[in-house]
Parts: structure tokens; sequence; C-alpha cells
């Protein structure tokens, strides 16, 4: 069977017809955001990956590369948003090679929106792409069956009300870059404590055209584990030291390396 | 090119694959001494149910399987057209002659098919289905269900297919 295969439907589908309990369907539980500003665009997200009920990862990564000044969070099913980003992706890298040019955003929206409707929903990838290109920055989102949208501000996942009501508020046409950034995170922020199925920390990418992408990694750490009040650690030096004596296991020998010319690269 | 379901050239996404006849020896390679019996011993599968590769198939199924060939009759039928029915002639004769020369034995991994790639303008982008070819299925023609994980045909039947001996 060529590409994805449906071998075990029919098998599941006697199962479950003969009493064996399918999988329910469960919601995800996410924030992601994206806003533009004057000259570029900015991207966030929560760091929770829950399964259910249970939070499955406080710090998780929910904003991929697609491209170096191409970036796209992802909502929905985790495990889709990985495999679909990293198929566009590579489709991206193997285009801008033969076409010796920097990948656009509009190809990457394109590619991801077209699988996505081949496949009818069943890969449930909810995306916010972003990026910067010789066009200009744009911003989209994606759903999971194919459908796009642009705007200058977007929002996705069980959060996406907080988020969009803060969004909704503070954004104004022209904001600076700290403007934006902070913007972005206080929408995260408001997905994070309003929205059980979002946590954790946030997460934030910034593009600006003419510039180099840039990652903020927890960006904002709001929920810091609290050290413990006790533990069963002791202390250096708790114990007293009656004696000490120190000795090298071998010799060292510095050895001056004779310079060479470095090697001619293409700059 | 397998023989298409599809009637509507224009059609954009495959439609529903509720075909009206259906033959034994669509799911599989037909037997030597009996073509019009499938070919139970060398199929590695056992009895063949035509009823279970028709009936109950996921949704997505048909879909994903008749995509490519959608596009490509859709394409074809839009350059007929365009410029006259030289025109898909001339691509098909070129994927033919493509496709006829471009020859690696299957238990040697098969034919990278660049060339195939090339004329079907796949040849800078990646999908699922090159990455699980299917590299382990017998049959050539990609009908419904019709090839499952099955070890590579050997150097002599695929020499007998290929020479129609």
């Amino acid at each position: 069977m060529v590409g994805l295969s449906f071998d075990n439907f029919q098998r599941n589908q006697f199962l479950s017809k003969n009493g064996v309990q399918t999988p329910q369907a469960i919601s995800t539980g996410t924030t992601i955001v994206g806003c533009k500003f004057k000259d570029g665009v900015v991207i966030a997200a929560d760091t929770r990956a829950t399964a259910g009920p249970i939070v499955a990862d406080k710090n998780c990564e929910k904003l991929h590369r697609l491209a170096p000044k191409i970036w796209c969070a992802g909502a929905g099913t985790a495990a889709d948003t990985e495999m679909v980003t990293q198929l566009v992706q590579s489709n991206l890298e193997l285009h801008s090679m033969s076409l010796n040019r920097e990948p656009r955003v509009s190809s990457a929206l394109q590619m991801l929106k077209q699988h996505l409707f081949k496949y009818q929903g069943h890969i449930g990838a909810y995306l916010i792409v972003a990026g910067v290109d010789t066009k200009g920055s744009h911003l989209f989102s994606i759903h999971a069956h194919g459908s796009t949208d642009i705007g200058f501000y977007q929002s996705l996942g069980s959060g996406s009300l907080a988020a969009m009501a803060v969004l909704e508020r503070d954004w104004k046409e022209d904001l600076t870059k700290e403007e934006a950034m902070r913007l972005c995170a206080d929408a995260i922020e408001a997905g994070i404590w309003n929205d059980l199925g979002s946590g954790s920390n946030v997460d934030l990418c910034v593009m600006e055209v003419g510039k180099d992408a840039q990652l903020y990694r927890n960006y904002l750490t709001p929920n810091v584990r609290e050290a413990k009040a006790r533990n069963y650690k002791f202390e250096r030096g708790t114990t007293a030291i009656l004696k000490e004596s120190i000795y090298n296991l071998c010799e060292v020998e510095e050895v001056r390396a004779t310079t060479r010319d470095a090697m001619e690269v293409d700059a | 090119m397998c023989t298409n379901i599809q009637s509507n050239p224009l059609r954009l996404i495959p439609g529903e694959a509720h075909s009206s006849r259906v033959s034994v020896t669509a799911f599989g390679e037909s037997a030597p001494s009996a073509p019009g019996l499938h070919d139970t011993l060398r199929s590695g599968e056992g009895p063949l149910s035509v009823s279970s590769k028709i009936n109950n198939r996921h949704p997505l199924e048909s879909r994903v399987q008749n995509w490519d060939t959608t596009q490509r009759e859709h394409q074809l039928e839009a350059y007929r057209r365009i410029f006259g029915a030289a025109d898909p002639i001339k691509r098909e004769m070129e994927l033919k002659l493509v496709q006829d020369t471009d020859f690696r034995p299957a238990v040697l991994g098969g034919s990278s098919n660049l060339h195939r790639d090339i004329l079907l303008n796949k040849e800078t982008s990646i999908d699922w289905e090159d990455i699980y070819s299917g590299k382990f299925a017998q049959t050539t023609c990609t009908n419904i269900a019709a090839a499952s994980d099955r070890p590579p045909m050997d150097f002599h039947t695929e020499m007998e297919k290929r020479f129609g001996i």
C-alpha cells in the first residue's frame, strides 16, 4: 500500500461492532496567536501539551520552522501539526533550492492548505503561518479542512477566545516591534490563565523584514515551580574535612600547534 | 496510467469510488494457468474476499488513492481544450517511454523514477507516498487496496511480466 495505510480500518470497525471500546474524540487545548506590526510579524504560543485531562508536557514547542524566515504555530493534534510542518519544510527547501530563490509565505500557505484539503480534515492541524519574504510580511491562519484566513491579527486553539479578546482590545495599526511582542505575549497569557487547555510558558517568534527571524523560547515564564520548603539534600560542608591531598593522575604537557592557513570557502 | 473510474474529465477531486461492476482479477495478479482467476497461491494473502475489498473501506482511502490520477486527468483535459489533442498525447507518450525504459529490478530496490517525476512535475516535492513507497508491493497497477506489504517480486517473475511471457 502506497502512502498512508488504511489496512486496519475494517478490523477496527469489526472490533467496535463487537463491543470493544473505541477511542473517543477528545478536545485539544492550545493558545496560539499572531499579529503584524509596522515592518514584520510576531507569532506566539503557550507550551502546554495535553492528553485528555492530563498535562502531557509542560514545556513543549508549538512554534515550527518552515523556512528560515517563515514560522508556523500549530494547534490541534500535536503529531499532525509536527509532521505536516516537517513535510512542508522539506518541500519548501526543495522548492527554493530548485528555483534558487528564498521561499515565499504564500507558497508555504498553498502547500499546507492543499495537503490538508486532500485529507479532508483527518489531519487535525490548525496553523498560524507567518513570515517575511520579498513581498513583505504576511500572516495567515489555516484550519484542518484547508480553509485559510488573512488578517492583521489571528488566534487559534481552545484559548483563542481569551487571546482574541486581548488582541481586539489592544491591537492598532503600525505597532512597533516591542508593542507587538508585548501584545502577543499578553494574548497568550490571557489564554494561559483563562483556558484550562493552555498553560505554562510563552514562546515567541519575531520576523522582521530584512532581518533574521528570532525565536524567543520561553519569552515569559509565569508558572515557575516553587522550590520545596524542605528537602533531604545536605549542604556542602555538612561533614567536616579531616584530611585533604590532591595529586595529578597524568602529566599535562602543553605543545603549541603550528597554525595553518584557514580553508578557503566561498563567502 | 491505470484506467480511471471517473468519467468526468474536469473533476478537481476524486469522486466516490462505488464501482458498478468488479472483476476477480482487479485486486491482484491473475493466475498464469487460469487468467480469469485471482492468483491465490502467489498473492501471499490467502483467499480473496472481493466484498471486503469494495465494502466498508475508509472514506478517505479512495480519495487519497485516486488523487494524483484525478489531478493529472484534469490537467490533460485542460491541455486538450487549449492546445488540442496533440499536447496530452505527446505528454502521455513521453511518460510511457520513460516508464518503459527506466528499469531497475525490484529486488535491487526498483527504479528511482527520477525521469517520471520530472515529467509529472514532481521532482522538487516530497510526500508520504515517496517515503512509504510500497516498494514491497507486487502489483504495478495501483488499484484500490490491490497491493499490501509483500516481499518484492523476484527477478524472473518481473522479467516474465515485462516481456509478457
